[in-house]
Formats: structure tokens, C-alpha cells, sequence
């Protein structure tokens, strides 16, 4: 009976605690699967495949190599249009450059509006190298450019997307502007078959160490890419050729932030003949990124590259066309006298940016280059030197006129006869006028490059050198027009 | 129940009141221990940084240690904040998973930090044009190291803490947990992979759940619901965690940076790490 009696009242106490329990609650809360987080420890830095073999091609990128002895070259580096790069940041360029034997100019803003200017610098250089502009070249600027590549200068075009006007100001502001390194590099490279795109590479699946940092493995075929396995590019923009060749290409997952899409993107095109490289990233060549996967063997390839041309130096590089040391020679009826040396003394200060220098020999040198002045008369000693080019000395002619295979019969009064003969590597450079005065005119006019007043075949020129007879006088030159003539403005 | 009172002849008020209406009395009493569960809700709507973190912090601890407490919504409306005070909820809202389940209301903005405090809890709504997504880490690389004539270190990074390239690779480590934490988050509901994840975009609600970046569009009431649900608890109520926690209310500390003008800006104060989203075209010179 108790007991009857203690089950009930267990029961009262039990029915309005298990009622307000079960009207709350309807079952038991359980995690449906073991909580996870991620492994922290996991997940370190990415590091750089900067291994032994890298530092060993940075190092063998700046070894001296015989192969190059000859002529030292030039290498003419832009920083005349507003440049966002400094040149040290080119360090592991210039290094390996100067260790193959070339010479560095830079062209900075005060330069290029000195008397040789872009135009008379890429005269004597063997290749121009243009990074990061700000500012769109001038028509003439990219006339010279083409012309110089025409004549087998070479042209390195570098963007770096970082390298824009956009960035952070000190108040932490994004701020944003437009891209001007493309519209200054795409108008430099029009005629050349490439063009940069106003955007970055990126990889979000295989990088090195950031998005934008691509890896590309895909190279075409020329010596630039020799021996490379893995570029890393630091932000690089993507380059465009329709017949050229794109040298280093990333796989299907390398976008472009232009449009998210890719596949055969590349960071570098070389242009149609190879005289052109168009490549979308600078940082790479900066330390310690020149020293990540092959990027020190690229750029070793990179400086053999630019002094790989073969610059077909002609009248229109007057006084640049010498390679080597110059004796000058000449004829025994001329004297050197103080117009004369004050004149040679302008024209090897002139020829200095180009390495050369001027020496006087007491008799004519078999090999080398030659700068040979003499006066339109016979001279034995310069026959031979003479000789190829045809001339018809006034002496020898009946009407006193001085005759030219390419010209025909002219007054030689008032006029300067230049000719350019190359055999075995060597040049010979001839100046030659009517008289002293006139020598001495034509060399300053040489010298100083100003040949607005010439008149250009493939391998001589008539230059206007006084006031007399001449371009400006009333006296026909009786020029036979049968010829393709050049000037040059 | 009835009772044989003829059996009983001593069923008389001392028998009610001693073995009916005392029962009855303490199981009611006892009844009334039994806690209301709560639903409760934590709100942020401010940058994830060290203060507001803190405060997220105190409102999980008082929910994972107050049983009626059986349920937690993170009702977010946040562009981020830094890593570290992300990181620090996120693994707090782990540990009250462990015992009570927690659903994600991205109300407004869960981009970034916020979206990865989503990520760790069991359910996320959003809303249809709520902006969710943004993975992955912004940071602001330190200057190239440098020394001064009148301010001394000790080491080249003592006044720089890390190289330029160190900084963007730890970065990278930290995208690569911000993304596991999305793949174990999400599972196999996830319907795009990392390259599409890790393009740091910004998706609307609806967007975000048909690329399983968010389980269903809703409301604050249908999240609450979901997490009673997951809770299995009814009758419930919803309380703000923070009036429950004691917290004072209508304090912060300015996380973003204001310009000398009063201008506030979407750019946090100080250098450092963050998982935020900063909206673009602030400025543009002309």
C-alpha cells in the first residue's frame, strides 16, 4: 500500500517535469560529425624553387665569356620617358651584359634632348632596351626605333604590371589610373608585330608563392629559351604576335585578369625576324627573384640575345660607323693643319660614346678601320682605297666635273665625297673634297652627324660642305637621277 | 488516477495533501527549473578585430557555458577584419559546435573574415543580395629594409618584421587554411573548386547558393528556426547573447581608418594581415 502510495507521488512530481521537458526539448543535440579545423600547423609559407643549380646559373650568367671578345657593344637603355624602374634593379641584366663584353649607356631625360638624342645614340648602339614607360614615344622617336631595327639593332620592350601609375597613397587610398606603360609600349611595337595587354598573369593552382606570380614552362623555340625548364614571372602582362613567337607560355590554368580565361597566355613574343622581344615582367631579373628556377639562365640568354645582332651600320650612322680603333690616313698633298686637328679632335670626341677612338699612323695599317681624308686629286698612296668606288677624279675627267657611278657628273666645288667600304670586318671611311677648307667642312659635317645636306646612296654620299657651287647654288650638280637616293632629314 | 477511497478510509485532506498535492507541487517546482532554451543570437556588424572579436569571444563562452542556451545564431553583416581575431572566433565557434549546433545568418556582407566564421558553423543562410564570399587575405607589404641615422635596431626586420617576399608567402599559408577551413566547412556541398574559390570573388546570396557557398537564402527567423531545429528544441526564445552576457552596448573602438576630413574609410588603421574586403574605386586620379 506505501509503496502503491510512493510510486504515485513519484509519478506527480515526474508528470510536469517530464511535460516542461519535453515541451522544450525533443531530443539531444549532437555534432553530426566530428568538428574539424584546418591543420594551422600544416600550412606554412611557400617557399621558392631557389635551389643550388639556380645559384649556379646566376653566377654562370656573369662569367666573362671569351666567345664575345671582338668590338665591345652598347646597349642603349631607356630612361627617357618617364621610366618606372631604376637601373639597379636591372643589376643581374647589366651584370651579365658587361660580362659578355658590352658596354651600358643609359639615355635619361637630359640626354635625349642633347645633340645626339635617342636618335643619334641608337646610331652606335647595338640594342635598345625600353622598361616601363610612362610617357607615348614621339613619331620621330619611333621612326628611329624602326629604322634601327631595320638595321639590325635589337629592341627589348620590359612591362611590369606593378609598374603603373595606380598604387597606395600615404592616407592608405587606392588610387587608380591608367595603365600608360602599354599605350607607350604598344605604340613602339606596332610595326613590329606585338603588343602587351593591359592586365597580369595568374595562376591560382600551381604559382610561386602568390597568384600572380606565374610559373611558365612553355617556351618557343629560340636560343632565348635554351636550357630553361620553370621561368618565374612576378606580375607579368600577357604579349600578343600573330607570326611572331611566343617564348614563354603558361599551361591551361595561367589567366589573364583581363578575362579570367587562358590557355597559351605568354609573358614574352618575339617578333617576326627575332629582332623584337616583347616581355611582360621586370621583376623577375631583380633580386632575389633572378635567382628562382631558371630566371638567372633566361636572363643570361637575355643579355646574349640583345648582343646577339648584327647592326648593319651604314652612311646613315655617320660618325657612327666605325667598330674598332681608327687610324686615319691621308693623302700627301694634304696637311694637317689647325682646322683640320680641331676638326679630328671634334670627330673622336664625337665618336667617344661609341668607344671609339681615333690614332695617326705613320704609314696605313693592313687591317683595321680606316678614316682616309684626301682632296679630290690623284694620289697613289689612296688608288686602292679609292679605287672601289668608281670616281672619276676632275682631274681626270675633260669638263673638270667629278664623276660618280651613283651620282653622275658634279661640280666638285662647294661639294664633299664620302664613301664607305667594309672588307673583312674592317671599314673604311673616305672623305674626300676639293680643296683643304673643304675637307675640314665635310669632316665637322661627318663629325657632327648633321647630314640634312647630303645626299645618300647605298654606300657614298655628296655633302653640300660650303657656300660655293653646290645644293644651294644656281649651278645645276647634273645629277643623273638613276638612282635611289636617300635623305635624310 | 483515481483513488479506492472506499479502501481507504483514511483518504481523508491529509492524504491528498500528502501524497498528491505535495508531489504535485514539487514536480511543478521542479518543473520549473527546467530551463526555457534559448536561441540565442550573437551580431556583428562591425570589422572582425581585436574588440569586436572579444566581445564575439564573450557571447560563445556564456552560450557554450549556459545550458539553456541551445543554440546560437551568428547573425553576420561584417566586410572581415584581421587574421588573428578571425582566426580566434572561428575556433571558438568549434568548440560550441562541440556542444551545441550554430547556423550562420550573412545578413548585408559576410565577405571575407566574416565568410570564414560562416564556414565553421552548421548552416549558413543568407540573404538574396547579401554579398558573400570574398576568400582569401589582403595585406600591405612592408618596405624594403632600411637603416636611420637616429633610430637603432637590433636586426634588419626588427623595425619591418619580415621581408617584402616573406610577408606575400605567409599570405599565402594563410589563404591555404582559410581555404581548408571553407572545404571542411562546406564539404561536399561545395560545387567549385579552389580556382574558382580563391579568385577572392564576391558573390550575392543567390549566387552563393547555387555554388554551394551557402546552404539556403533566408531570414533571420528561418535561421533561428534551423538552429532550434538542429537544437531540437521548441518553444523556445530568442535572446541577444550580448544583453545575456552583460556586455555594454554602443562601444567600439575605430578599427577603419578616418581621414584628417572625418572620412571614413574602408581601409583598416593599422598594417598588418586581414582577411576584409575592401570595396574598390575609392579614389581615381583624374
Amino acid at each position: 500500500m506505501i509503496r502503491n502510495r510512493v510510486w504515485i507521488a513519484l509519478a506527480l512530481i515526474a508528470l510536469p517535469l517530464a511535460g516542461r521537458t519535453l515541451w522544450h526539448y525533443r531530443g539531444f543535440y549532437r555534432p553530426a560529425s566530428p568538428i574539424q579545423v584546418p591543420a594551422y600547423a600544416e600550412f606554412s609559407p611557400p617557399q621558392p624553387p631557389l635551389t643550388e643549380a639556380a645559384f649556379e646559373s646566376r653566377e654562370a650568367a656573369a662569367e666573362p665569356e671569351g666567345a664575345h671578345a671582338g668590338p665591345q657593344k652598347l646597349v642603349l637603355f631607356d630612361q627617357s620617358h618617364s621610366n618606372r624602374f631604376s637601373m639597379s634593379e636591372l643589376r643581374s641584366l647589366t651584370t651579365a651584359l658587361s660580362a659578355q663584353g658590352a658596354r651600358i649607356e643609359v639615355l635619361d631625360s637630359s640626354s635625349a634632348f642633347d645633340e645626339l638624342g635617342l636618335e643619334g645614340r641608337l646610331k652606335y648602339a647595338s640594342s635598345f632596351v625600353v622598361v616601363a614607360p610612362s610617357v607615348v614615344f614621339s613619331h620621330s622617336e619611333v621612326t628611329a626605333v624602326e629604322d634601327f631595327v631595320g638595321r639590325g639593332g635589337r629592341l627589348l620592350v620590359v612591362l611590369d604590371p606593378t609598374r603603373t601609375g595606380s598604387g597606395i597613397d600615404v592616407f592608405g587610398f587606392l588610387f587608380l589610373a591608367p595603365s600608360d606603360d602599354v599605350s607607350a609600349a604598344n605604340q613602339l611595337l606596332r610595326s613590329f608585330d606585338l603588343s602587351f595587354s593591359d592586365d597580369y598573369l595568374y595562376n591560382l593552382l600551381d604559382n610561386e608563392g602568390n597568384f600572380r606570380n606565374v610559373l611558365l614552362r612553355g617556351f618557343g623555340d629560340h636560343p632565348l629559351t635554351a636550357g630553361l625548364q620553370t621561368v618565374a614571372l612576378y606580375a607579368a602582362r600577357s604579349v600578343q604576335t600573330q607570326a611572331g613567337t611566343l617564348l614563354l607560355s603558361g599551361d591551361s590554368a595561367t589567366l589573364s585578369s583581363l578575362t579570367d580565361a587562358g590557355g597559351g597566355l605568354a609573358a614574352a613574343a618575339l617578333a617576326p625576324g627575332a629582332q623584337t622581344l616583347a616581355l611582360g615582367d621586370l621583376t623577375f631579373m631583380t633580386p632575389p627573384y633572378d635567382a628562382v628556377a631558371d630566371n638567372a639562365r633566361f636572363i643570361h640568354n637575355l643579355a646574349e640575345y640583345l648582343l646577339g645582332g648584327e647592326r648593319r651600320l651604314n652612311l646613315q650612322d655617320l660618325p657612327f660607323v666605325f667598330s674598332g680603333p681608327v687610324s686615319v690616313v691621308q693623302s700627301d698633298d694634304f696637311s694637317l693643319q689647325a682646322e683640320t686637328l680641331v676638326a679630328l679632335r671634334a670627330m673622336s670626341v664625337a665618336l667617344g660614346p661609341a668607344g671609339v677612338s681615333l690614332s695617326f699612323p705613320d704609314d696605313a695599317p693592313s687591317d683595321g678601320d680606316l678614316l682616309v681624308l684626301g682632296l679630290f686629286e690623284p694620289d697613289p698612296e689612296l688608288g686602292d682605297l679609292i679605287g672601289p668606288f668608281d670616281l672619276v677624279l676632275p682631274a681626270n675627267a675633260e669638263d673638270g666635273r667629278l664623276g660618280t657611278p651613283e651620282f653622275g657628273s658634279v661640280n666638285p666645288a662647294g661639294i664633299g665625297f664620302v664613301g664607305l667600304a667594309r672588307a673583312d670586318g674592317h671599314t673604311t671611311l673616305i672623305l674626300l673634297a676639293s680643296d683643304q677648307a673643304g675637307l675640314v667642312s665635310l669632316l665637322e659635317t661627318v663629325g657632327q652627324g648633321l647630314l640634312s645636306d647630303c645626299l645618300f646612296s647605298e654606300s657614298t654620299a655628296l655633302c653640300q660642305i660650303g657656300e660655293g657651287v653646290g645644293f644651294g647654288s644656281s649651278e645645276p650638280l647634273g645629277f643623273d637621277l638613276g638612282f635611289e637616293e636617300t635623305f635624310n632629314d | 488516477m483515481t483513488l479506492p477511497e472506499t479502501d481507504h478510509p483514511q483518504a481523508g485532506p491529509r492524504f491528498w495533501t500528502a501524497w498528491v498535492l505535495v508531489p504535485l507541487l514539487v514536480g511543478l517546482g521542479l518543473a520549473a527549473l527546467v530551463p526555457r532554451p534559448i536561441v540565442g543570437l550573437i551580431y556583428l556588424q562591425d570589422a572582425i578585430y581585436g574588440f569586436t572579436a572579444r566581445e564575439m569571444i564573450a557571447q560563445i563562452n556564456y552560450a557554450r557555458d549556459h545550458s539553456e542556451v541551445r543554440a546560437v545564431v551568428l547573425v553576420l553583416d561584417s566586410p572581415g577584419g584581421t587574421v588573428v581575431d578571425t582566426e580566434a572566433v572561428y575556433l571558438e565557434v568549434a568548440q560550441l559546435r562541440e556542444r551545441k549546433p550554430v547556423v550562420t545568418m550573412a545578413q548585408g556582407v559576410a565577405a571575407s573574415g566574416a565568410y570564414y566564421l560562416s564556414v565553421g558553423t552548421d548552416y549558413i543562410f543568407a540573404g538574396p543580395s547579401s554579398l558573400v564570399g570574398n576568400v582569401g587575405v589582403i595585406s600591405q607589404l612592408p618596405i624594403a629594409p632600411m637603416v636611420f641615422e637616429d633610430l637603432a635596431s637590433t636586426g634588419p626586420y626588427k623595425l619591418f618584421g619580415s621581408a617584402r617576399d616573406t610577408r606575400l608567402r605567409e599570405m599565402e599559408a594563410i589563404k591555404q587554411a582559410f581555404y581548408s577551413a571553407v572545404q571542411l566547412g562546406r564539404g561536399d556541398a561545395l560545387a567549385i573548386g579552389p580556382e574558382r574559390v580563391l579568385r577572392g570573388e564576391i558573390w550575392l546570396g543567390s549566387e552563393a547558393v547555387r555554388l554551394g557557398l551557402v546552404d539556403e537564402l533566408g531570414s533571420i527567423s528561418a535561421s533561428i528556426e534551423k538552429a532550434a531545429e538542429l537544437g531540437h528544441i521548441a518553444n523556445y526564445r530568442v535572446a541577444d547573447l550580448r544583453e545575456l552576457a552583460g556586455l555594454p552596448a554602443g562601444f567600439s573602438v575605430p578599427f577603419f581608418f578616418q581621414t584628417p576630413e572625418g572620412v571614413l574609410t574602408p581601409y583598416p588603421n593599422a598594417p598588418g594581415f586581414y582577411l576584409l574586403y575592401v570595396p574598390p574605386g575609392e579614389r581615381s586620379l583624374p
